[in-house]
């Protein structure tokens, strides 16, 4: 059985529309979320790992070196459980600075553009082989399918599809920074191929070839000698070795550290893919056992590095054989496409940038675009050129290795940035140079001289593994003793430099740095544009600024130096994303410098400390973890203190802002942080500005007006001193205390005590003035019933008339200096209805009553036990107000329903209404609506003192203009039935006018 | 007392780890791991070893989500 190359170039080419059309899917949110950021997708993306090394080369590595094979996996198995100590870190540190390569992260912590450049050449050495090992193995494929040579044109053909593919995957944006969730969904379903076809070719291997796993075991019974060369080579070969070469492979490769790193989105998936990724590799190796064991019975090809064709070949099932092929593309492909991206955007931050930075009247964005774009091909034709000088017998897997080797130099780099803050960049590059010597001589000169490349001088060089020692084991030992021993002689040898130090503390997260000084020559984010535009052109600074500014909620008109500060920073986290933490870091210090000589303070920085501390992964222990607990202690402390605590540092910062000062000023914490006095909202700049620049430390009964109401302060003040620095200024503390409370009652009690005296007042002149009243009365009185003058009797009859007035107003005033309580009545049973109906008609009398409508809706018996005096004295004063409130023709509504054992009396008006602030003091004695003349403001008190009296509630509703709703809430009212009913009074539901 | 939980949490989960590790690189790693190699072990078994650190580090990562949340 055979293929046309045409029907397989065809369906490869299909294959790959396919990928990116779900990329394309994914990229347009066609795709839900909640399934391209799942950690399955991430635990497959990661699946990239397994290539056609995985794929065709497993069953010739387990052919040669049996279960060695499985030390592949079982190493990425290692590193991933270690995903919490190991990873974790390394994804936070890839995240917190928007890096996104190792060249970047290695030059990053150890600030050194020649570590970046250094690690960038290094992993294209090493990636070299492996790409060439991919378009070996489908060229290979297509040779075993086809029955013929392959022609070169094909190889060069799947070079270029794969470079247009991968532009079209990582570089068709025009920001190079966003994360890539169409290239991962499209990895991790290459992924699920690679398992459907590897699966499918192992259950055809068990089933098909050995009738099942009993089969299989009847011939591992008659040939034992094939468990054998599986246990064999692993006991003796170099297990341990590929043990520690995977698992630096993990997350090293350029590949492995793009997908698991660069685009991931959330860490969580990260811990997820530590069982999910290890489980993916499990699955993809469980049949190779099966397979090269019916590859070796059916005879199916010379090479068993494509056995897995081989089988479904002699088996005739072309769709199976169709689906093992797309396989193999799928990981080729996979592999080809991240890791051109991944190296195009090394070489690009680490030597094309500082090579040939473009002039700044280029756009920079579409710059850094092409330039990747070409330094994607260019990546992809290199790994082509080193397919073609290869010498092809070369195994899949000894192309594979050397990449392994060659990334694996890197660890000793990685401990010092997750461990080791003391290692030194002069440690680093004398031990990647040493350990890559090594693996050039040991390695990569033997691969090229045996493909008779290099000739004698090749010959000289080269130090291959002699006297039958294992080459890998040889190579792997000897570049890492090599590089380790280094790394660690000339770290202790040499000191870091303050920004190493800097970026060792920023790595290890065990101790940080505080930033310093402020910036010299930029004092506002326009001028951060200005500055900038001369090295990133316009367009880009200003999109970075605004980028920066957006990223950290900021205003454009920001002065604040510590704001400028941040900003800065975030300006060059979010450059080192688009261009490497060299050339950023050197780009702000260069446009944005900051006066390093300053000494930043204390209390400058407490936020910052705070922040790192509470969002630090670290863990104090001994006397660290006691002192964060006290700090935690007292700062809980301040937080609950019961005073309003404002603390300021030397620049009129706001550093603290307790609770009770939130409460206080209505200004929320994280709002008031960072803020300068100035900027407070109203009345605290004010406020806090006066105390802070007065000569008194006390401030005493400060009144001021808060969302429109009185308040009473006192504000104290005290110097803080920075213990760091004795003698220079560290700040201020502020405590506010409320006096509001206080005032008010203090206020009521004068208002009492003046109520008293016109109680006291009101008796005498009562007394005083009843007696001629009563007098002058009779005499009037008399004179009527003696006199037989119409005149005199008239005249007699007014003078009676107006004492009973001079009376009430006596009684009235009496009555409101005894708390309303002036009736001696003792509480009786009373109908509602009758009371309301008596205060109606006393209303309807007024003057200003009779052009309102009164509607009384009370169709219920209720009755309760109260003074009905009283009571009617209530419904008769809000009557008057809803009346007077009131324009001529307009209606208001008494109600009056029972609410389980509450008797609820509405009185509703279309009137004026209240304004708001009016509205919380009308039950204020000498509080009133009404103009001068009309209205005592004794009303609405003397019904609040009643309602009271009777265990009730009065709750009113209103706005200004659109009328008011008194609610008057009686308790222990009952249903009354029978001759008291208020249908004996007539019609219940009435209305005066 | 919220913050000691999280942290006796944390330190628990790194040690679970740590633990894992420990004896996965003794089981796989370790000179030790010839003694499992023998011709007469099934094939299967490097597969049900590998597996069943697999599933305890899954079960590990399980109960940290849940302390988590």
């Amino acid at each position: 059985m055979s293929f046309e190359l045409g029907h397989l170039f065809f369906a490869a080419v299909v294959y790959l529309l396919v990928l990116f059309l779900i990329a394309y899917i994914t990229e347009q949110g066609w795709l839900p979320q909640r399934v391209a950021r799942h950690p399955v997708t991430y635990a497959l993306s990661l699946g990239v790992y397994a290539t056609s090394w995985t794929f065709y080369g497993s069953v010739g590595f387990a052919q040669s070196q049996g279960f060695n094979f499985l030390s592949i996996y079982l190493g990425v198995t290692l590193a991933f459980i270690l995903a919490p100590v190991l990873l974790a870190p390394m994804l936070r540190i890839v995240r917190d600075y928007q890096l996104t390569s190792l060249a970047d992260v290695l030059s990053f912590r150890y600030r050194s553009q020649a570590a970046g450049v250094l690690v960038t050449l290094f992993m294209l050495l090493g990636a070299f082989p492996y790409i060439a090992l991919q378009i070996l193995a489908v060229t290979e494929s297509v040779q075993i399918l086809t029955q013929e040579a392959t022609p070169q044109v094909l190889a060069l053909g799947f070079c270029l599809t794969l470079t247009l593919f991968a532009i079209l995957f990582g570089a068709r944006h025009i920001s190079p920074r966003d994360k890539h969730e169409g290239l991962v969904v499209a990895i991790a379903f290459e992924s699920v191929v690679k398992l459907v076809a590897l699966c499918a070719v192992g259950v055809f291997a068990v089933f098909g070839v050995f009738g099942g796993f009993g089969g299989m075991s009847d011939w591992l019974a008659v040939n034992p000698e094939a468990l054998e060369a599986l246990y064999r080579p692993a006991r003796e070969g170099p297990w341990t070795t590929l043990l520690l070469l995977s698992f630096c492979a993990a997350f090293l490769l350029p590949r492995q550290f793009h997908m698991a790193f660069t685009e991931n989105i959330e860490e969580r998936t990260l811990l997820s893919a530590s069982w999910m990724f290890p489980l993916f590799l499990l699955l993809l190796n469980l049949f190779i056992p099966a397979i090269l064991w019916a590859g070796g019975e059916l005879g199916a090809g010379a090479n068993p590095d494509f056995y897995v064709l081989g089988i479904t070949l002699s088996g005739e099932h072309r769709v199976l054989t169709a689906l093992a092929f797309i396989g193999g593309i799928s990981a080729a492909s996979a592999m080809m496409i991240v890791t051109s991206l991944a190296l195009a955007s090394m070489c690009l931050n680490h030597l094309l940038l500082p090579a040939s930075y473009p002039d700044p009247d280029v756009n920079l964005y579409k710059w850094l675009l092409w330039g990747r774009r070409t330094l994607i091909a260019v990546v992809i034709l290199a790994g082509y050129g080193f397919y073609l000088v290869l010498e092809r017998n070369q195994g899949l897997v000894q192309l594979g290795l050397i990449s392994f080797v060659a990334v694996a130099q890197f660890l000793p780099g990685i401990f010092g940035l997750l461990f080791w803050p003391r290692a030194t960049r002069a440690g680093f590059i004398a031990g990647l140079l040493g350990g890559g010597v090594v693996w050039t001589l040991t390695l990569l000169f033997p691969l090229l001289e045996s493909s008779g490349i290099g000739g004698e001088l090749l010959a000289a060089l080269s130090m291959p593994a002699a006297g039958g020692r294992d080459p890998w084991s040889y190579a792997t030992l000897s570049s890492l003793a090599v590089n380790g021993g280094l790394f660690l002689a000339v770290s202790l040898l040499t000191r870091p430099s303050p920004e190493e130090q800097e970026a060792a503390d920023a790595c290890s997260r065990t101790t940080f740095t505080l930033p310093g000084g402020t910036i010299l020559a930029a004092s506002s984010p326009g001028e951060f544009k200005e500055r900038l535009a001369r090295i990133l052109g316009d367009q880009a600074a200003s999109f970075e600024v605004d980028q920066a500014l957006e990223d950290l909620d900021m205003d454009y008109e920001e002065r604040d130096s510590q704001a400028l500060r941040q900003l800065r920073e975030r300006i060059e986290r979010n450059l080192s994303g688009l261009m490497g933490p060299m050339l950023a870091r050197m780009i702000v210090d260069e446009r944005l410098q900051t006066d390093s000589g300053a000494r930043a303070q204390l209390a400058d920085n407490i936020r910052f400390i705070e922040e790192r501390i509470e969002h630090s992964q670290m863990r104090f222990e001994g006397a660290a973890a006691e002192l964060d607990r006290l700090r935690r202690y007292h700062q809980q402390t301040l937080r609950d203190l019961p005073l309003g605590v404002c603390a300021l540092g030397p620049d009129r910062h706001v550093l603290t802002w307790n609770l009770a000062m939130e409460v206080i000023s209505g200004v929320d914490r994280g709002m008031s942080r960072g803020l300068k006095v100035e900027q407070l909202p109203a009345p605290w700049a004010d406020l806090i500005g006066r105390c802070v620049d007065g000569a008194e430390r006390h401030l005493h009964k400060i009144e001021t007006s808060v969302a429109g109401r009185r308040r009473w302060f006192n504000l104290h003040k005290a110097a803080i001193v920075d213990p760091t620095a004795p003698g220079e200024a560290g700040g201020v503390v502020i405590l506010v205390e409320d006096l509001t409370d206080l005032q008010n009652l203090e206020s009521e009690l004068a208002h009492s005590e003046r109520l008293a005296s016109i109680g006291r007042l009101a008796a005498g002149v009562a007394h005083e003035i009843g007696n001629p009243v009563t007098g002058i009365a009779c005499l009037a009185q008399n004179l009527e019933s003696e006199s037989d003058d119409g005149d005199v009797r008239t005249t007699s009859r007014q003078i009676v008339e107006q004492t009973k007035r001079i009376s009430e107003i006596v009684q009235t005033l009496v009555g409101f200096s005894h708390g309303g309580s002036f009736s001696s009545e003792p509480p009786q049973t009373l109908l509602l209805a009758q009371c309301i109906r008596e205060a109606v008609d006393l209303v309807g009398l007024s003057h200003g009553a009779r052009e309102v409508r009164i509607d009384v809706d009370c169709a219920e018996p209720i009755a309760l036990r109260g003074d009905r005096t009283r009571l009617v004295q209530v419904f008769v004063n809000l009557l008057t107000n809803a009346c007077d409130a009131s324009h001529p023709g307009d209606e208001v509504t008494v109600r009056a329903v029972l609410v389980g054992d509450d008797a609820v009396i509405s009185v509703i008006d279309e009137g004026e209404g209240i304004s708001q602030d009016l509205l919380d003091r009308v039950f204020e004695p000498f509080v009133t609506t009404k103009g001068p003349r009309q209205g005592t403001g004794l009303g609405l008190p003397v019904v609040y003192r009643i309602v009271q009296d009777h265990g009730g509630q009065i709750v009113i509703d209103s706005e200004a203009g659109s009328g008011t709703r008194v609610e008057v809430t009686l308790p222990g009212a009952w249903l009354e039935a029978g001759d008291d009913a208020p249908a004996s009074l007539g019609d219940p539901r009435g209305a005066v006018s | 007392m919220a913050m000691k939980r999280l942290g006796s949490t944390g330190v628990k989960y790194l040690d679970l780890v740590l633990v894992v590790f420990i004896v996965t690189a003794f089981v796989f790693a370790s000179p030790f791991h010839i003694l499992w190699m023998t011709d007469e072990t099934p094939w299967y078994v490097p597969y049900l070893l590998w597996l069943g650190v697999i599933a305890v580090t899954a079960i590990i990562q399980t109960w940290r989500g849940r302390h988590e949340l």
